[in-house]
């Protein structure tokens, strides 16, 4: 018991002492810079001091150098080249700068009019907005008797540069992908949209982090409630981290507690900027390649970049295809099982016996079989997915041994399962937005059929249907164009029609202009005698 | 909170109440069943006892030899249980006794009854297949010539069962009509209809190289649901142009000029009955009407002509018409209305009917039947004339 006090005791102590080192706490908002360089730095050596890597730079110019200015930066955040070429040197080199006289009030109108060959130049006399530039790579210019600073943009760090997208593999259409920085990742989609209507709002978000959050949008085409709707959203979250634009979907998504998204993700310019052309809006987020979109429709996770870039007959072929596969990744497992225990009379005769003769000796019940195998797949998938790829291969092959062969020829599982397993790992990637959401729903559904056969998959489509129909997101039927039916829609669902016969917007995404070209653009060769 | 405690509530009492109707209980896993392919009855030595014989699939033999020994594995592919009672029922059930897996009917192919308990009258084997909810209504029913249980041990060439075997045969048969192919709906159609007489085909036991093989060779008649008598070969043919179901059979016709033969193939095929009654009498206008080409000459002359078509055509109607006569006249010894022309008299005269019904059998003997038969022959195959004919 005393032990217990003791240690309360030491914890209230140690929570107290951490209190008063938190920084960011202890510095007023309104602060202001004094016009005593000494004191400004002291001021900032106080609060960034701490860590290693800020470097203070000291200098002096002007007539016999009798004018004192620092440089704050972070090393690794700043252009070293931009700051010793376009800072430094015309200071130190340049013979007006050599010239001026301290006596001057307006001495920082003219170093940031006449010398800063630099592009983006601020000027600020808050310390808190200083402090916040500097630590994402600005270079701080203050000088002595001025009680303001400059904020010269050097934003310049390793990155990953602009490569193919992991997740979106395509065959015909562009590899770029985004990137991890968020101003690359602007200029991807403004380089495919090259419009004054395309709206770039950025916040930011998390009190620690201060991610960069940007909503892309085109003035004309979006819905300006929507706008207005994801500002609110985005204004209500109060926390400390955003690390991923994962943790933003969770904070404004529709239905928290749906296993189905109802905020889409993106890591194509090319497919955000299509969405945004749309009628949607695209929310970047620093730090990460995903962007999102809003609002997301139950069949965006059935269309995928290359459907519009490839001639209909085919895409639409495949949107059929994707359909199908939803239906076999969510569906076969279930249907084996049920047509196993409780409706052997559905299974034609001959493959009966082949049905039978697999599971002759086989010593689970067939829910119970089925399921362990695709626990089995999906243990295999994540450790595919999270292994180092040179072990990778080890796990791929130890698995296709131990589910393919082994299994079945120690008589653990019947061999028909194997099928269905592999055939249901298969389709659940054809559709990666919905990967996560079809192996919740496929254990849903072969529970319902091991206990209630096909009446319990009947009762759980139904729910899931009754379930999607319910939903929306940012405003829009979730389930649309389906469900309300709209019918002019219906020409990017299940099939997909040529390009030339688009010549509306989705009327369930942006009501407000409607019309995306002509609607006589059907190619035609010139009639006989003119030409 | 209190909102999400009753919806818990109410969901897991739906699940229970769902529990307990409409699941596990009913669940039978596929390796505790023994799957029916055939079911056999005959007449116990016993009198007034039924035996009946199930052929169940082993399954685990069947799924070996498709995948490791061919089909020469196939003596231990199926295995025949044979049960007594006084009741379809009870000799069923009796067989569970023995065995150790639950008897699974939606899967049987054929019913075969021996021909002494289908003279006594069908009906109340049938009433068990009809009436359980596994069994389907399109098992095949057979009339076996001798014990129908001996059928059942025949082990077949191509198939891993012989209920399969069978049933796969009756459906060639479909395509190829020389007998008429009766399911269980169909036969209880009739029974329940009028006065129309259920068929079912006939299967015998006939040795070929020392080996059984199973056979279809005729027609069983039935008047109500006792069985009265058969049709042959060419009655059985005669009764399928009757009702419009011969197709992709042939039909040989002599040359009209030559001494040879022709075999027409049979393309389409269909019959027409209208009743007409003319005071007294009952005429029975049956039209046939059938299209078909040339499949094979044995002479070389040259058929190839509109003249010489006109009088295949006769000749071929000729013959459809003695095929249907026979028929007819069987029929009418057996006094059973195959043709189901009491049918087609309540269909078109539904008040001459009630007058005609008590005195049926009478009436029967009495009908007019007139047959037109419509033959065409439409293309002479790939060749026109026999590659021997020497005429330009």
């Amino acid at each position: 018991m005393f032990k217990f006090i003791t240690r309360k005791l030491s914890y209230l102590m140690m929570k107290n002492e951490y209190k008063e080192n938190n920084i960011s706490e202890i510095i007023p908002s309104d602060s202001r810079l004094s016009s005593s360089l000494t004191e400004n730095i002291n001021t900032i050596k106080n609060i960034l001091g701490q860590s290693s890597d800020i470097v203070f730079r000291e200098f002096s110019f002007g007539l016999q150098n009798q004018m004192k200015a620092a440089l704050v930066f972070i090393e690794g955040l700043s252009e070293q080249s931009l700051i010793n070429e376009t800072i430094l040197k015309p200071f130190m080199y340049d013979i007006s700068l050599k010239n001026m006289d301290s006596s001057l009030k307006n001495n920082i109108d003219i170093i940031e009019k006449s010398f800063l060959s630099v592009g983006n130049v601020k000027r600020t006399c808050l310390i808190n907005d200083l402090i916040d530039s500097c630590l994402s790579g600005d270079t701080v210019l203050m000088i002595d008797g001025i009680p303001e600073s400059i904020l010269i943009y050097s934003k310049a760090w390793e990155g990953r540069g602009v490569e193919e997208p992991k997740t979106e593999a395509v065959v015909r259409g562009p590899r770029e992908g985004f990137s991890e920085n968020i101003a690359v990742n602007m200029s991807l989609i403004r380089r495919r949209i090259k419009s004054p209507d395309l709206i770039f709002k950025t916040l930011k978000i998390g009190s620690r982090t201060k991610t960069s959050v940007c909503i892309v949008y085109v003035k004309g085409i979006v819905n300006p409630k929507l706008i207005d709707e994801i500002y609110k959203r985005l204004n209500r979250i109060n926390t400390d981290a955003i690390l991923e634009s994962g943790y933003i979907e969770q904070f404004i998504e529709d239905a928290p507690y749906s296993i189905f998204p109802t905020v889409g993700n993106t890591e194509k310019p090319d497919t955000s900027a299509a969405k945004i052309l749309e009628g949607r809006a695209c929310i970047l987020v620093d730090g990460t390649p995903f962007a999102l979109t809003v609002p997301m429709l139950f069949i965006e996770g059935f269309q995928s970049a290359e459907d519009y870039y490839t001639r209909p007959y085919f895409a639409s072929l495949l949107r059929i295809l994707r359909f199908t596969c939803f239906f076999i990744s969510i569906l076969s497992p279930a249907t084996y099982v049920m047509l196993a225990t409780f409706h052997q009379e559905l299974i034609p005769t001959t493959l009966l016996f082949t049905m039978a003769a697999g599971r002759e000796g086989v010593p689970f019940p067939a829910v119970i079989e089925a399921g362990l195998m695709m626990i089995t797949f999906e243990i295999l998938r994540e450790a595919g997915v999270r292994l180092p790829r040179p072990v990778g291969q080890a796990v791929s092959i130890v698995g296709a041994l131990v589910i393919g062969e082994a299994a079945v020829t120690a008589g653990l599982v019947g061999g028909l399962l194997v099928i269905v397993v592999a055939l249901t790992a298969v389709s659940s990637f054809v559709l990666p937005a919905f990967t996560d959401v079809e192996g919740i729903l496929r254990m849903f559904f072969l529970i319902l059929a091991g206990s209630l056969g096909i009446f319990g998959v009947g009762l759980g489509t139904l729910f899931i249907l009754a379930h999607v129909v319910s939903l929306r997101s940012f405003g829009t039927p979730y389930f649309a164009p389906l469900a309300p039916l709209t019918v002019k829609d219906l020409k990017d669902t299940f099939i997909r029609v040529p390009i030339w016969k688009m010549s509306t917007r989705p009327r369930t995404i942006g009501w407000h202009n409607m019309k995306r070209q002509n609607d006589n653009l059907k190619p035609e060769p010139p009639e006989d005698g003119q030409n | 909170m209190k909102k999400y405690i009753k919806i818990i509530f109410v969901i897991t009492i739906c699940i229970f109440i769902i529990l307990n109707t409409a699941s596990c209980k009913n669940a039978h896993e596929l390796n505790r069943l023994a799957i029916v392919m055939g079911v056999a009855i005959d007449k116990s030595s016993d009198l007034n006892k039924i035996q009946t014989t199930v052929q169940v699939a082993k399954v685990s033999a069947i799924g070996k030899s498709s995948s490791n020994l061919g089909l020469s594995d196939i003596s231990k592919s199926f295995i025949n249980y044979k049960g007594n009672g006084y009741t379809l029922m009870e000799a069923i059930t009796s067989i569970n006794r023995k065995l150790n897996r639950r008897l699974f009917f939606p899967h049987n192919q054929i019913i075969i009854i021996s021909k002494e308990a289908a003279e006594e009258g069908v009906g109340k084997y049938l009433d068990f297949f009809l009436r359980n909810r596994e069994t389907r209504l399109l098992e095949w029913i057979v009339i076996s010539d001798t014990d129908a249980s001996k059928i059942l041990d025949v082990k077949p060439d191509m198939e891993s069962t012989t209920g399969r075997s069978i049933g796969e045969l009756i459906k060639t048969e479909k395509d190829v009509t020389q007998v008429p192919t009766v399911d269980l709906k169909e036969f209880t159609q009739k029974l329940m209809s009028k006065s129309t007489s259920p068929v079912a085909a006939i299967v015998k036991i006939i040795k070929e190289d020392n080996k059984d093989m199973i056979m279809l060779t005729g027609t069983a008649v039935f008047n109500n649901d006792k069985m009265v008598g058969q049709l042959n070969k060419k009655e059985s043919r005669g009764f399928l142009w009757g009702t419009g179901e011969m197709k992709g059979e042939i039909i040989l016709v002599p040359e009209p000029k030559n001494k040879g033969m022709l075999s027409l193939q049979i393309t389409k095929s269909s019959a027409k009955i209208t009743p007409e009654i003319k005071g007294n009498k009952i005429y029975m206008n049956m039209k046939i009407s059938e299209e078909g080409d040339v499949g094979e000459q044995t002479s070389n002359e040259d058929e190839a002509n509109p003249d010489a078509f006109k009088e295949i055509q006769k000749s071929a109607e000729e013959a459809i018409k003695n095929e249907v006569m026979d028929a007819l006249k069987k029929s009418k010894e057996l006094n059973s209305d195959i043709f189901g022309f009491s049918d087609t008299i309540y269909q078109h005269y539904p008040k001459e009917w009630v007058k005609l019904e008590s005195n049926w059998k009478q009436v029967y003997q009495d009908i007019i039947v007139n047959i037109t038969v419509e033959a065409k022959l439409d293309r002479t195959g790939r060749i026109t004339k026999p590659a021997m004919s020497k005429e330009k």
